[in-house]
């Protein structure tokens, strides 16, 4: 056995008993004996005064606290904001452009928002409790702008660049003005967690707002060509998203209450 | 007591059990849990900040935010990578916190980092000062795996990382840990 492969052993199960070649090889190596007996004693008892000073950290009559909702409920919730805020749009600006699709073209766009969606919700749901494995924000952003790029080049054959900035920046912010709204209502239902990661929270729920806007941007908006969609309604996704992690950033600089 | 669920055999309720019993308000076992955890959580925080003081006062704010979050914790998982998650939540504030407040010391202001004992011929390696030395990410793979005895997938958990990363961090922190200790002035380490 070698030193590297004691490692392994030692990474993949720790504290459990070595083999017998493991054994051996300690036996002839000074440097990985040493590895193995160092910090192996249990941690030292506390002192009994840090102890008492801990245990009057916390109130001397705990409330029962009602746990968290399961990841599944938290999921279903920011989906549910992701869907309301778009109907809220459709409602709002119209249904235009779902109709200037075709049948096919409308199951394809709709169904990859909402799985876009629903992986973002997860991963919101997930960041609102500590130690749940959570989707990383650059994950998050690169997997949505490549699948919504992907679909809109697979989709729409027209290349016009007519109106490319006007008509842009008036969809642009009408889809923002259906993902704001979306944001902090996602944001009152994380606040109920506790984050431990404010940019990939931030990040995911950006996500959710952003896939809310560019799913209200395709209900309302008729124009079908590449250059429009290509950049206009994805980038309100990247937006949001960006916006989301930048300020769950900002928010480490915010002071924390040192009191229960 | 084993602080890992998987592992603990005795009669004495686990720390899951204790968590839920904290969750519905039971004082003694909020009480029990400190006992059980806190000199995990205590060499965690030793080990990063290399001052006792700072380490309880960690430990302390550890705490405040344990409780804050206690409804957070989900029944049927395990107990210390959640606890380390909000450790490691806490450690990388403090941290923020007094680089952002050296940076408003003026130079002369800032005392000297402690300097690290030297080991006397013959004695083991210090633990903690070999563990000094890896970059931070490293040092907390290493305090989890190998002082906790968490498995791999709950330092993963609890680092908000996957489990390849964690491998990787842990060989290389090994690799590094054992040039030091071959080259340690105590030849021997301690059995």
């Amino acid at each position: 056995m070698t030193c590297r492969e004691l490692d392994d052993l030692l990474v993949a199960a720790p504290g459990a008993p070595l083999p017998q070649a493991a054994l051996h090889h300690l036996a002839s190596c000074p440097a990985c004996r040493a590895l193995v007996s160092a910090g192996a004693a249990p941690a030292e008892p506390l002192d009994p005064q840090l102890l008492t000073r801990l245990r009057k950290t916390l109130p001397p009559a705990l409330a029962p606290v009602r746990p968290l909702a399961s990841t599944s409920v938290l999921t279903v919730l920011f989906f549910a904001v992701f869907a309301a805020a778009a109907a809220l749009g459709a409602a709002r600006f119209g249904a235009a452009g779902y109709f200037a699709l075709a049948p096919w073209q409308r199951l394809a766009v709709f169904a990859l928002l909402a799985a876009l969606a629903l992986a973002a919700s997860f991963a919101a749901a997930r960041d609102m409790r500590p130690a749940a494995p959570s989707l990383s924000a650059p994950t998050l952003l690169l997997a949505g702008i490549a699948a919504l790029e992907i679909l809109f080049f697979a989709l729409l054959h027209d290349y016009n660049p007519a109106h490319f900035f006007h008509a842009g920046v008036t969809c642009f912010r009408y889809g923002l003005s259906c993902a704001a709204p979306a944001a902090l209502l996602a944001w009152f239902i994380a606040r109920r967690g506790f984050i431990v990661g404010p940019v990939s929270t931030g990040a995911a729920i950006g996500a959710v707002a952003g896939l809310a806007g560019v799913c209200a941007q395709e209900l309302y908006c008729p124009v079908l060509t590449i250059p429009h969609t290509a950049v206009w309604h994805t980038a309100l996704f990247a937006a949001s998203l960006a916006s989301g992690a930048l300020l769950g950033w900002l928010s480490r600089f915010l002071p924390r209450s040192a009191s229960l | 007591m084993s602080l890992s669920s998987s592992t603990s055999a005795s009669p004495a309720p686990s720390l899951e059990t204790l968590m839920l019993a904290y969750q519905n308000g039971d004082s003694t076992a909020a009480n029990a849990l400190i006992d059980a955890v806190s000199p995990a959580l205590y060499r965690f925080f030793s080990i990063h900040s290399g001052d006792r003081r700072h380490a309880a006062d960690l430990l302390q704010e550890a705490w405040i935010r344990i409780h804050k979050a206690r409804h957070t914790y989900q029944p049927g998982q395990p107990l210390m990578p959640w606890l380390y998650a909000i450790a490691r939540h806490v450690r990388i504030d403090a941290f923020r916190k007094r680089r952002a407040e050296r940076l408003e010391q003026p130079l002369e202001s800032i005392a000297e980092p402690a300097v690290a004992p030297t080991a006397s011929p013959g004695a083991a390696p210090d633990l903690h000062a070999l563990l000094a030395q890896l970059p931070d990410s490293q040092r907390e793979v290493v305090c989890m795996l190998k002082l906790s005895g968490l498995s791999l997938e709950e330092v993963a958990r609890a680092t908000s990382s996957s489990i390849g990363s964690v491998k990787q961090k842990a060989h290389r922190a090994y690799e590094k840990l054992r040039a030091l200790l071959a080259c340690a002035p105590a030849g021997e380490p301690a059995p």
